[in-house]
C-alpha cells in the first residue's frame, strides 16, 4: 500500500511515537564534518579532484573550510565538457572562493586519443586511463612543491553509493562505484580517502552546497557523466562534430531554462548522431547532421520517464539549433523510456 | 594525529540520535530513509542480514522495517532480529516488516491471497500519535493496495488503529510500559502485501 500522506507518517513515527529530536540540518553537520576531517587530517594535505558535477565542488568547499589552503584541487580539462562549464569551475573556485586550483588543460590529449574512435567501450576506457594518468602526474608535481606530498584523496563519495544492498540470491551486496576516475590512485601514491560526504544522499549534498555558499545555478545542476560529450556523440569522434555538439547543447538549455523546466527536468542534452540528412535552407540543398534531443525525469537515475515537452516548446528550441547551430539542419525528440533505452545514447 | 574515515563517521554518527532502517529488499528503502532525514532524523540503512550486528553497533533509538518482495509464509524468509522487539524501542513496520513483526510476536500472517492492486479508503479508528494530525480519527483516507499476504490475527497487545473498506487491520500499535510498537502503512510510494478484503 502506498499513500501521499507517507511522509507525515514518518514524521510523526519518528517525532511523537519514539521522541526523537530534529537535530539532523545542513547548518549542524556543516559544523561537525568541519571538525572531523580536521579530525582525520591532523596538519596534513589534501588533494581533491574536481570534476565540473556537485559533488566533489561541495566537498573541496566543505574542506577548504576546514583545513584551508593545505586542500589542493586538481581540475582536469578533458575538452569534453560543455560550453562555458571550465571556465565556470575556475571561475568559482578561484575568484569566488580562493581555493587553490591546478587547472590541467589536456584537451589535446584526450580528443587526440579518442579521434577516430567509435567503440563506447572504448571511448570510456581510453578517458579513464588517461584521466588517471593525466591526474597522477599532476598529483607528482604538487608532491614536489616542498611543502609535503598530499597524504590524503578527496573523494565525493555518497551514502547511496555504500549502502548494502539486499540480494536474494546471496549475501548483501554493495557496489562501490569508482568515483571520477581515480581508481588505484590512493594505492600507488600512498594516500588515505578523505569521504567527507559518505553520510549523505544527493539531496543533501545539494542542501549542504547552498548552506555552503555555492550559487544555485551550480547545486541544482543536472548530472553530466565522467566521459562527457564523448559519449553524447555515438560513432567517430571528431573535434568537428564535438564543437556543433557544444553548441547545439547550450542553444537547448537555454530554451529549458527560459521556459523555467530546468528544475523540473533530472537530466536534458543534446547528442549529435552520425548520420547527415538532406534539407533545404534558403534556395540550397544542405546536407547536414542530424540533432537528438533527450530530457528525462527521474527521482535516482536507475528509472526515467522521457519529458512531455509542449510541441511548442521543442518547435522553438529545434528552429534556435538549426538557425543558430551551422553543421546541423533536423532535430529530433527521444521519447523513450528507461528502461527499456538509458538516459545517455552509450 | 590523524584518524581513520571510520571515524569521521563515527564523529558525525554519535552526536545524534539515530533510526535504524532494516532492509527486506523494498524498492523505496531509500525513499524512507530520505523522508526520515528530511524529518531532521539522521538514520542508517541496514541489510536484514546484518541488521542484528547494525542494531549492536549504532544503538538506535528506533527501527523501521521496510517492506520487500518475499512472503513471511514461505520457509526461509527474512525475520528482524528478536533483539530488536527484546530491546523495547519503538519499531514502525511497513509491509512485509509489520507482516515479519506480526509474526515473529505471536500474530498470524495468511498468504496465497489473490493479489489486488488498486484505490481503497483507509478509516481511523482511534487516536493515536502515528496518524497525529494525518489520519483524523473517524476521518476516510484514500491509499493504494497491493495486495498479496495479510494479518489475520495481531499478536496480543496489538490494537487496531487504522482499517481499510472492510475489515483489514491497516494500521495497529501496541503500548506497554515504555515500549511502543506499530505497525502501519507508510511511506509514499511504498507498495504493500495488504489485504482490503
Amino acid at each position: 500500500m502506498h499513500t501521499p500522506d507517507g511522509a507525515k507518517l514518518l514524521s510523526n513515527f519518528v517525532h511523537k511515537v519514539a521522541g526523537l529530536k530534529s537535530d539532523w540540518t545542513m547548518a549542524a553537520f556543516r559544523g561537525e564534518a568541519i571538525a572531523a576531517i580536521r579530525r582525520q587530517v591532523g596538519d596534513g594535505r589534501v588533494l581533491c579532484g574536481l570534476s565540473g558535477g556537485v559533488d566533489s565542488a561541495v566537498a573541496a568547499v566543505l574542506i577548504h573550510e576546514a583545513i584551508g589552503e593545505r586542500l589542493i584541487c586538481v581540475f582536469v580539462d578533458h575538452g569534453l565538457l560543455r560550453q562555458g562549464e571550465a571556465e565556470e569551475v575556475v571561475r568559482l573556485f578561484r575568484d569566488h572562493y580562493n581555493i587553490p586550483l591546478h587547472h590541467v588543460e589536456a584537451a589535446d590529449l584526450f580528443i587526440g586519443a579518442l579521434e577516430g574512435v567509435d567503440d563506447p567501450e572504448v571511448k570510456r576506457k581510453t578517458i579513464g586511463r588517461l584521466f588517471i594518468e593525466t591526474f597522477e602526474a599532476e598529483a607528482k608535481k604538487i608532491a614536489q612543491d616542498g611543502r609535503g606530498a598530499p597524504q590524503f584523496l578527496a573523494q565525493g563519495t555518497l551514502y547511496p553509493d555504500v549502502i548494502e544492498s539486499v540480494s536474494f540470491t546471496g549475501g548483501p551486496s554493495v557496489t562501490i562505484k569508482s568515483h571520477h576516475n581515480v581508481g588505484g590512485l590512493p594505492e600507488r601514491m600512498n594516500m588515505r580517502l578523505v569521504e567527507p560526504l559518505r553520510e549523505l544522499f544527493k539531496d543533501e549534498v545539494r542542501a549542504l552546497g547552498r548552506e555552503l555558499g555555492l550559487p544555485e545555478a551550480f547545486v541544482g545542476r543536472h548530472p553530466f557523466p565522467g566521459p562527457g560529450l564523448a559519449i553524447r556523440c555515438p560513432g567517430l569522434i571528431t573535434r568537428e562534430k564535438l564543437a556543433i555538439l557544444r553548441k547545439a547543447d547550450a542553444v537547448y538549455l537555454d530554451e529549458i531554462r527560459k521556459a523555467g523546466l530546468y528544475d523540473d527536468i533530472w537530466q536534458a542534452f543534446a547528442a549529435l548522431l552520425p548520420v547527415r540528412s538532406v534539407g533545404v535552407m534558403g534556395d540550397g540543398r544542405t546536407y547536414d547532421y542530424v540533432v537528438a534531443l533527450r530530457a528525462v525525469t527521474s527521482s535516482d537515475g536507475m528509472t526515467a520517464d522521457f519529458y512531455p515537452f509542449d510541441m511548442s516548446f521543442l518547435g522553438r528550441a529545434a528552429t534556435r539549433i538549426i538557425n543558430e547551430v551551422k553543421g546541423v539542419n533536423r532535430v529530433v525528440y527521444d521519447v523513450t523510456s528507461k528502461p527499456p533505452g538509458t538516459i545517455e545514447w552509450e | 594525529m590523524t584518524t581513520a574515515p571510520d571515524a569521521f563517521h563515527h564523529d558525525i554518527a554519535e552526536r545524534h540520535d539515530k533510526v535504524l532502517i532494516v532492509d527486506f529488499g523494498s524498492q523505496v528503502t531509500q525513499l524512507i530513509a530520505r523522508r526520515v532525514r528530511e524529518a531532521g532524523v539522521y538514520c542508517e540503512i541496514a541489510p536484514f542480514q546484518h541488521a542484528e550486528r547494525a542494531f549492536a553497533e549504532i544503538r538506535p533509538k528506533a527501527v523501521i522495517l521496510s517492506g520487500g518482495p518475499c512472503s513471511v509464509t514461505d520457509e526461509g524468509s527474512p525475520r528482524a532480529p528478536q533483539s530488536v522487539f527484546d530491546s523495547g524501542v519503538p519499531v514502525l513496520g511497513i509491509c512485509y516488516g509489520e507482516q515479519t513483526m506480526a509474526t515473529q510476536l505471536g500474530g498470524t500472517v495468511e498468504g496465497g491471497h489473490h493479489r489486488e492492486f488498486g484505490r481503497a479508503d483507509v478509516t481511523a479508528l482511534e487516536h493515536s500519535a502515528l496518524l497525529d494530525g494525518v489520519w483524523e480519527k473517524g476521518g476516510s483516507f484514500p491509499v493504494w493496495m497491493s495486495h498479496g499476504d495479510r494479518v489475520t490475527k495481531l499478536p496480543e497487545g496489538f490494537r487496531v488503529i487504522a482499517a481499510s473498506d472492510g475489515a483489514a487491520i491497516t494500521a495497529c500499535s501496541f503500548i506497554s510500559k515504555s515500549c511502543i510498537r506499530l505497525t502501519a502503512p507508510s511511506s509514499y510510494r511504498i507498495s504493500c502485501t495488504r489485504s482490503r478484503d
